[in-house]
């Protein structure tokens, strides 16, 4: 009798979340359905009639979104970059910062791990204390700074930004790192390894599951960042960018409502690629100690 | 082997370890040195002097751009402050509801698979097309809609000052409803099946599972999101320039939208006088408060180990 209402109180509880999980569903789904069929709208057709399937199906919208959506490149470059120009923009800088970045962190834990130097002591603080005291506000500094040193406007200028060791990802390769058995670097250091033989040849790969879930993370941020590429990249749009600027510049006459909703989904399709192929690794695997001065 | 061959083999190892270490973390500590600690100590020395459009140079003004600053804080940049503030305090609500979601999906209840890929998605979809799409939504269906149930609004929902306050609140709480979600659930999955075992045979109830044993145990997932939060008050634009670029109204400013425009959009590098001194200023606040947090989380949380 007692077990019966126990489980009667819990069910309660999860009746809720389910109902409350089952309207957010519904909220975030509808506007994307009906962002979709919009897609397929022509202008005239989208004005008179919002919410309703489409007269005729306008799939030129896609094309037309690829090719006719051009952002005007305002520094010494000049000229204009379409929305293909821009998907690669993207690519390259998204594989770029991905690469750049998780590289740095995965290299600077397994040092301060795996190596027994008084200098991890102040590598792992550096991390502790940066992610502990929130520094707010330094951009202009670092716009200036960039300028100085001619990392602005340069795809090899951001990556070097990005060679940051900063952050939780750091945690998530020190705490794997520390886990990791060191029986496998005293087996090849008899079978007559070095130290970047081993780091390259057995723990890299050894870590590869932990340091793929950081990549794909990472991707989508850097695939879906704007900022970053507005402010260092000006003579290389990237495709969200090139979104933002549409929604802000309404002259546009090929920039109408379901292009540039086309262009959205445009913009997702790599990412719902890589989503759906990596989701059963990313959620519910990723881990973070607590932060230990 | 004499002890003194090994001493020399010894020592070449711990000199090729020191090679590796040395080449390894070169570049990643010179990339610090300069776009972290050079960048933070240029912007204190900047938060001091004044663009110089003449010369081009940067001169010492004391300390001019705080004056300046506070100026503005009582005037025109009242209203930031509050819905700095809402932000703020939307996003700590939304921490309980996080923890609640992920607690449900860690149970693997009712459709916790599909949840888990619809929770995930604000997460992986560019705030670009989240916006776009929002925006056209409750600017274009939502008004027809209640066209047809009677109700006439002349404006769009972000368009009308009155309601677009409030749709950046639901924007915000639409985009983060499963924030967290993913480090939360992880952190769940690492609790040792045992203790929920040994709490169940005692007949816990879900309830009670949650907040004395799972919560406890996720306490230091929960503290980083507490303690990294803190900043969130200084920098969160509430999507603000992403909605309205640079020309967001004033009664919607927040402060992290305000300094980003000023610092991107504004008079270039005569602004960034400016800029460095809101940053510096606000870090000055922001630091020790997350400290004393940290502190008291540290004092007062459970202490778990597993």
């Amino acid at each position: 009798m007692r077990a019966k209402k126990k489980k009667g109180g819990g069910s309660v509880m999860f009746t809720i979340m389910l109902v409350v999980l089952l309207l957010y569903t519904v909220s975030l789904i509808v506007p994307f359905i009906w962002a979709f069929i919009t897609t397929f709208k022509t202008k005239l057709d989208f004005r008179n009639n919002v919410f309703g399937l489409p007269k005729t199906w306008a799939f030129e919208n896609y094309t037309i979104a690829l090719e006719g959506l051009n952002v005007p490149i305002l520094t010494g470059k000049g000229g204009n970059a379409n929305f293909v120009e821009m998907l690669l923009n993207s690519l390259v800088y998204a594989i770029g910062c991905t690469l750049v970045n998780v590289f740095t962190l995965c290299t600077m834990a397994y040092c301060a791990a795996k190596y027994n130097f008084k200098f991890n002591k102040i590598i792992y603080g550096i991390v502790i204390v940066t992610m502990i005291i929130p520094i707010v506000g330094s951009l202009a500094s670092e716009i200036q700074i960039a300028e100085a040193l001619g990392l602005r406007d340069s795809f090899l200028g951001v990556f070097f930004m990005k060679m940051s060791f900063l952050g939780t990802n750091f945690m998530i390769f020190y705490a794997m790192f520390k886990t990791m058995s060191w029986g496998y670097a005293e087996a090849a250091f008899i079978d007559g390894a070095g130290h970047f033989r081993l780091y390259f040849q057995i723990m890299l790969p050894l870590a590869l599951p932990t340091i793929l879930i950081v990549c794909v993370l990472a991707f989508i941020s850097y695939w879906n960042d704007f900022g970053t590429p507005m402010i260092y990249l000006p003579s290389h749009p990237v495709a969200a960018y090139g979104l933002y600027y549409f929604q802000q510049n309404t002259e546009n006459a090929v920039a109408t409502v379901p292009r540039k909703l086309a262009g959205c989904f445009i913009l997702c399709i790599p990412i719902f690629i890589i989503f759906m192929l990596a989701k059963d690794k990313m959620i519910g695997n990723l881990t973070v100690g607590g932060l230990k001065g | 082997m004499t002890q003194k061959s090994k001493t020399r083999k010894m020592a070449q190892s711990r000199r090729a370890e020191l090679i590796f270490y040395v080449t390894m973390i070169a570049l990643p500590i010179m990339q610090f040195c300069i776009m972290y600690l050079g960048v933070n100590f240029n912007s204190v020395l900047l938060a001091f002097r004044k663009y110089d459009y003449q010369t081009g140079d940067y001169l010492w003004t004391g300390f001019t751009n705080f004056r300046t600053l506070f100026i503005d804080m009582k005037t025109s940049l009242r209203p930031a402050f509050l819905n700095s503030l809402k932000f703020y305090l939307c996003s700590l609500c939304m921490m309980p509801v996080s923890i609640i979601i992920s607690n449900y999906l860690y149970k693997k209840k009712m459709g916790s698979g599909v949840f888990k890929v619809i929770l995930f998605l604000p997460s992986i979809i560019s705030g670009i097309v989240m916006t776009l799409t929002f925006q056209y939504f409750v600017e274009q269906v939502v008004p027809e809609v209640l066209g047809l149930v009677g109700v006439e609004i002349e404006l769009g929902l972000l368009s009308n000052p009155d309601t677009a306050f409030s749709m950046l609140i639901v924007f915000s709480v639409w985009t983060g409803f499963g924030g967290g979600m993913l480090l939360y659930t992880g952190a769940m999955a690492r609790i040792p099946i045992e203790c929920v075992e040994a709490a169940q045979l005692d007949g816990i109830t879900p309830l009670k599972e949650l907040l004395y044993i799972t919560l406890p145990l996720i306490y230091p997932t929960v503290s980083i999101f507490i303690i990294t939060g803190i900043a969130g008050f200084f920098t969160n634009s509430g999507a603000l320039y992403t909605f309205f670029g640079p020309r967001a109204d004033a009664s919607l400013w927040t402060y992290g939208y305000y300094f980003f425009t000023v610092t991107v959009n504004g008079a270039g590098a005569a602004d960034y006088p400016y800029a460095a001194a809101g940053g510096l200023l606000f870090t000055l606040i922001a630091a020790p408060i997350t400290l004393l947090v940290r502190w008291a989380l540290e004092k007062y949380g459970p202490t778990t180990e597993y």
